[in-house]
């Protein structure tokens, strides 16, 4: 029936917004796209169309009351399949792309380097030397078998891909000179010390702070200003104790 | 999240005997030598918003008689009001571009200053003779103190103007095409819009910048595939109204903060308390000043605006 398919796409983004909810790991955030349901609902929408041009002319040319009554009601639930299914997609889409904006505002490097390269690295707060870098590239190469924390762009279509890369670039931008200070990406928990401490949970070379050089090395602890460190804990390199 | 926790929070270093809070500390920008004395005009921005370096204010005062004078105190009184009427309100509110501007100001003055501090302390520590060290060392642990309630009651500032930030971006997300119809009913340009008001030109920038990805995105993989008389996505004729429009009549708690929050101006009547008369359907209500309520949000939003009640 017209509209079951829609239905199937409405649970799966249901059981991803309760998988979000429930499930804290990077990975879980988005799920694959349904690409196969996207499709095949696109194909029966044109199918759809197709109905709805056939009948309309039908109507156009029908001169018997009675037929013309029946066509119309024909044509009216024709249409509105082809409403729900739209307002269907949109749901689906716009529930996703939602997921994929506050992913940018959380983890705006761990997205931008899933996706090509290091790019992100550009918009640290503190600097992270080569090391780091190469310690990337590894991560990508071996995707997620190794790192269920690395977020997987495959999940997202093309044009999704395509979206969340601009989206970034959007809120890199927003950031620019009037909230320089700010730092609009930073956590929206309330700060109650200056100075924390934190181990280090992947090794992330050098870091240059106010207070000198640190060397973070796995399994280490250092006592550091938390403003520093703040992208750091984003990314999981380090772990608040 | 919980906004008493957070002012628990913000009020804590201002409990610290010794400490100086955010607001003391940006006066003593002004006047480094002199770290007690808090008078209230200490720095001045010209009428054309650009800053004057602090050094020199005195000059420029003399020099220019329509200067805007800061009140950091009262600033930072009136961001924790604005944050707070922003986070609980269901709808975008005005958004106060000066005042902002001011905030913004005073956070990178501190850090400048903190900056100065701590560059300060390292050369007295090291550069002073046998005599005077000792009194440097207890000084310097003073001062560490002071510099640390410093540096985390700034930390405490920026967080609330990220959390006001944020909140009105998503608010913006949430009612993208609302807003898009609200600003293209009054046919107001870009530069038109930031007069009014109520978001600033960053905010139309991502407004528009993100409304437009997102109408991409969704064209691409949605909509170009439909009907042509289904390619809208705002229409309302249909089923359900597509546009999300903010929810007006939600219930908010007000604090009626009245005319004169500070001072008891009107001695004589100060027994009998004012009042704002509210109307619920045919019903009359009124609001005691001092009071709090728990209200829907249209019937009071003229006072919200007016800055007589404020959201809890």
């Amino acid at each position: 029936m017209y509209g079951d398919l829609s239905n199937k796409l409405i649970l799966e983004a249901k059981r991803a917004k309760q998988l979000r909810e429930t499930s804290t790991s990077l990975a879980s955030q988005l799920t694959p796209y349904q690409e196969t349901f996207v499709r095949n609902i696109l194909k029966e929408v044109e199918q759809l169309k197709q109905n709805a041009i056939f009948l309309h002319e039908e109507i156009v040319n029908e001169t018997d009351p009675m037929q013309l009554k029946m066509k119309k009601c024909q044509y009216y639930v024709n249409f509105f399949a082809m409403e729900r299914n739209k307002r269907c997609l949109l749901a689906y889409h716009k529930d996703r792309s939602d997921t994929m904006d506050s992913l940018c505002w959380d983890q705006q490097n761990l997205i931008l380097n899933g996706g090509n390269g290091n790019k992100g690295n550009k918009h640290d707060a503190t600097t992270l030397d080569n090391n780091n870098n190469n310690d990337d590239n590894d991560n990508d190469n071996n995707s997620n078998n190794i790192d269920n924390e690395t977020f997987d762009i495959n999940n997202l279509s093309h044009e999704e891909q395509v979206y969340i890369r601009e989206y970034s670039k959007l809120i890199t931008s927003l950031n620019g000179d009037e909230f320089a200070d700010i730092d609009l990406n930073g956590s929206l928990v309330p700060p109650s010390e200056v100075f924390i401490d934190v181990r280090v949970l992947k090794d992330a070379g050098e870091i240059q702070t106010e207070y000198g050089v640190f060397n973070l090395i796995k399994d280490s602890q250092f006592f550091v200003r938390q403003s520093d460190v703040e992208r750091l804990i984003q990314q999981g390199y380090l772990k608040k104790i | 999240m919980d906004i008493d926790d957070i002012l628990a929070d913000l009020d804590d270093t201002t409990n610290i005997p010794t400490s100086s809070s955010f607001n003391t500390s940006v006066f003593s920008i002004n006047n480094n030598n002199n770290d007690s004395s808090i008078t209230e005009e200490n720095s001045i921005l010209t009428e054309d918003d650009t800053l004057i370096g602090h050094h020199n204010n005195n000059t420029h005062k003399t020099d220019n008689n329509t200067t805007i004078t800061f009140h950091p105190e009262k600033d930072y009184q009136e961001l924790i009001t604005t944050w707070r009427n922003e986070r609980m309100a269901p709808e975008i509110l005005h958004y106060p571009d000066n005042l902002i501007k001011r905030i913004l100001y005073y956070v990178e003055q501190q850090i400048e200053y903190i900056e100065y501090l701590s560059l300060g302390f390292d050369n007295d520590s090291t550069s002073t003779d046998n005599n005077a060290n000792r009194n440097v060392n207890t000084m310097y642990k003073d001062k560490k103190l002071s510099l640390l309630c410093m540096e985390a009651e700034l930390e405490r500032v920026k967080f609330v103007i990220r959390s006001y930030i944020r909140c009105r971006l998503s608010k913006i997300d949430r009612f993208a095409i609302y807003l898009h119809q609200l600003i293209n009913l009054d046919d107001i340009g870009n530069d038109e819009l930031s007069k009014s008001g109520l978001v600033s030109r960053t905010e139309y920038m991502y407004l528009v910048k993100h409304s437009e990805l997102l109408l991409n995105h969704l064209h691409n993989t949605v909509l170009k595939h439909m009907h042509e008389n289904l390619q809208a996505i705002d229409d309302n004729n249909g089923s359900i109204d597509m546009v999300t429009k903010p929810q007006l009549d939600n219930f908010v708690f007000i604090f009626v903060r009245g005319r004169n929050q500070n001072t008891n101006d009107n001695n004589n009547k100060k027994d009998k308390k004012e009042t704002y008369v509210v109307h619920i359907d045919d019903e009359e209500i009124d609001l005691v000043t001092g009071g709090i309520y728990i209200i829907r949000y249209n019937v009071i939003k003229k006072y919200l605006e007016e800055g007589l009640v404020v959201l809890l």
